[in-house]
């Protein structure tokens, strides 16, 4: 994925970085910093942008609904949903413009087991506490993710705070499956606000401030105090434990 | 494994109920089972009619509540069957000061436009965000605008056109016959039909706009049908059967209290509950006052009316913002 000179309305200025293949990408910043409206820019949804954001090769603007549907799955940040519905049946919400059918069964009862929600399926989505609504939206949009993976497309993840409302036995899971979706040849895009669990799991960084990017690259060169600093206005501290791990705190 | 599960055990019971309810609509107090004449010209249309304008309207409410997101969208208080009732008026006043011949189906053409016009302005009103209380509102609105006109108009008329305005805002299907009864129930098999297939759409509409777009649907495109094949569906119902209130609203409730939220289960009983609880009624009316026939929608009216309040105040206790 390459972007070239992105602008959207006030909020994105001249945004250019090109995203590797296969790999996790953290974006920081302050709130309103930009970094939602970016990932929605990316994903399509946004489409009076300027700049060009080429998608495999194709123009952004240029492909059509059901490809992007099968090239991208988005996790947003408001997923309420107004009425009822239960929790098996908004799993399948995610699958619906698939034509693998057969498959669908089994992924879905693949990724339920992951994320440890499948003593929930039978409750109402209404019903679920905040972490397990959390757990229900990135099943729905895993499961997207793996229908659609296919040889023909590079595929993307694009996922605005994964880690919101999940407790520290679920943590781990995610980063766990984050870590096997690069592995399978997602390129994921992550806003994170937790700095150290970024550092963790990203392979780059893109620190964004007021709509423009502070800097963008390989995370062992972008991430440091002094970027921290452009990027959040207070000083941070490295420290180094004995075991050579690197830690942040503000 | 079961054979059986609990959607097709209730559609048994319902269909096992409507056919009971047919077939004393039909047979009662029916002196000689040979008087054809009263059975294909009276009580069949009636009871075609029926059916199908209880299909149109219960299914135009579970897509609208699909569609806003909002429990209490039917066609009567979004003001579409108002709407239909204002276009079938005036298109009587009309062809009354023109004493023009025109053909029969020019009544119902009116009434879809204006069902037509009336959802349209309420959806360009409120705009980008169509859900929550301001459709309600809007309704509110609309529906007030379509009765000051039709009463403007009924004033205006003269005596003979006078009684078809009042039979409109009523609701009945003592005026239809075997074409119109025809016409009605191929209007209505064609809107069930195009709906039993894409119970998808439907649930997909639970998602919010940006995910249902992330999830490859189009909005716009899902908006204008629901919207299109609505309006055609309940004007037709209104040009020949009058406004019947409140069945677009219970109906789809009481199917979800029965089969649950998925709309694979809620297309198919939405419609049969419906059909029950309008011959239900129908026999009431009937019967009720006999020899006097009451309005179908004084009925359906008097159930519905508590019903809406008792679904405001399960709202407010379940914290469901509309």
């Amino acid at each position: 994925m390459i972007i070239k000179n992105l602008s959207y309305k006030t909020i994105l200025t001249d945004i250019s970085f090109e995203l590797n293949q296969g790999s996790i990408c953290a974006i920081l910043g302050e709130n309103g910093s930009g970094k939602s409206t970016l990932l929605k820019t990316l994903s399509g949804y946004y489409m009076d942008y300027q700049g060009d954001i080429s998608l495999n090769q194709q123009n952004l603007k240029e492909i059509s609904l059901l490809e992007l549907y099968k090239t991208r799955a988005v996790l947003t940040q408001n997923n309420h949903l107004h009425n009822f519905i239960l929790c098996k049946d908004y799993l399948e919400l995610g699958g619906y413009n698939s034509e693998t059918s057969d498959q669908h069964a089994i992924i879905m009862r693949e990724t339920c087991e992951v994320l440890k929600i499948t003593h929930l399926l039978e409750k109402d989505y209404l019903q679920c506490s905040g972490g397990e609504q959390q757990r229900m939206n990135l099943a729905r949009v895993f499961i997207q993710a793996q229908l659609n993976l296919s040889k023909e497309y590079q595929p993307y993840l694009f996922l605005d705070e994964p880690f919101n409302h999940l407790d520290v036995k679920h943590i781990p899971i995610l980063v766990q499956q984050l870590q096997e979706f690069k592995k399978s040849g997602f390129s994921i895009m992550v806003i994170l606000h937790d700095i150290n669990l970024a550092y963790q799991i990203c392979d780059q960084a893109l620190f964004l401030k007021q709509g423009k990017i502070v800097a963008y690259g390989d995370k062992e060169s972008t991430f440091n105090i002094n970027n921290l600093y452009l990027t959040f206005d207070i000083p941070f501290e490295e420290i180094l434990t004995t075991h050579g791990e690197r830690y942040f705190k503000s | 494994m079961k054979i059986l599960n609990k959607t097709s055990t209730v559609n048994f019971i319902l269909i096992s109920t409507v056919l009971v309810f047919s077939l004393f609509i039909l047979f009662y107090d029916l002196k000689d089972f040979n008087d054809h004449l009263i059975l294909l010209n009276i009580r069949l249309p009636r009871l075609i009619s029926a059916i199908s304008v209880a299909t149109i309207l219960s299914l135009s409410g579970l897509v609208l509540q699909a569609l806003f997101k909002n429990d209490l969208a039917e066609p009567s208080i979004l003001g579409i069957s108002s709407g239909g009732t204002l276009g079938a008026v005036i298109g009587i006043f009309l062809l009354s000061v023109t004493h023009l011949n025109a053909p029969y189906f020019v009544i119902p053409l009116f009434s879809i436009l204006f069902s037509f016009l009336s959802i349209y302005l309420i959806i360009k009103i409120a705009g980008k965000n169509p859900y929550s209380a301001i459709i309600i509102l809007l309704g509110v609105a609309i529906n007030s605008f379509n009765g000051a006109l039709i009463t403007l108009i009924s004033y205006l008329s003269d005596n003979s056109n006078l009684r078809n305005v009042i039979f409109w805002g009523m609701g009945s299907f003592t005026n239809t016959n075997i074409y119109t009864s025809t016409l009605l129930g191929v209007v209505a098999l064609g809107f069930w039909i195009l709906y039993i297939k894409r119970p998808k759409v439907l649930n997909a509409l639970r998602l919010n706009d940006e995910n249902l777009f992330y999830a490859g649907f189009n909005l716009k495109k899902i908006q204008t049908f629901i919207i299109i094949t609505v309006t055609v569906a309940v004007g037709i119902s209104v040009a020949f059967c009058g406004l019947v209130s409140f069945v677009g609203l219970i109906a789809p409730h009481i199917a979800r209290l029965l089969v649950g939220h998925n709309h694979k289960d809620s297309v198919t009983t939405t419609p049969l509950v419906a059909i029950a609880l309008i011959l239900f009624t129908d026999i009431l009316c009937k019967n009720l006052l006999y020899p006097i026939e009451l309005p179908t929608s004084v009925i359906t009216s008097f159930i519905g009316a508590p019903y809406f309040i008792h679904l405001i105040f399960k709202s407010r206790k379940h914290k469901i913002d509309y």
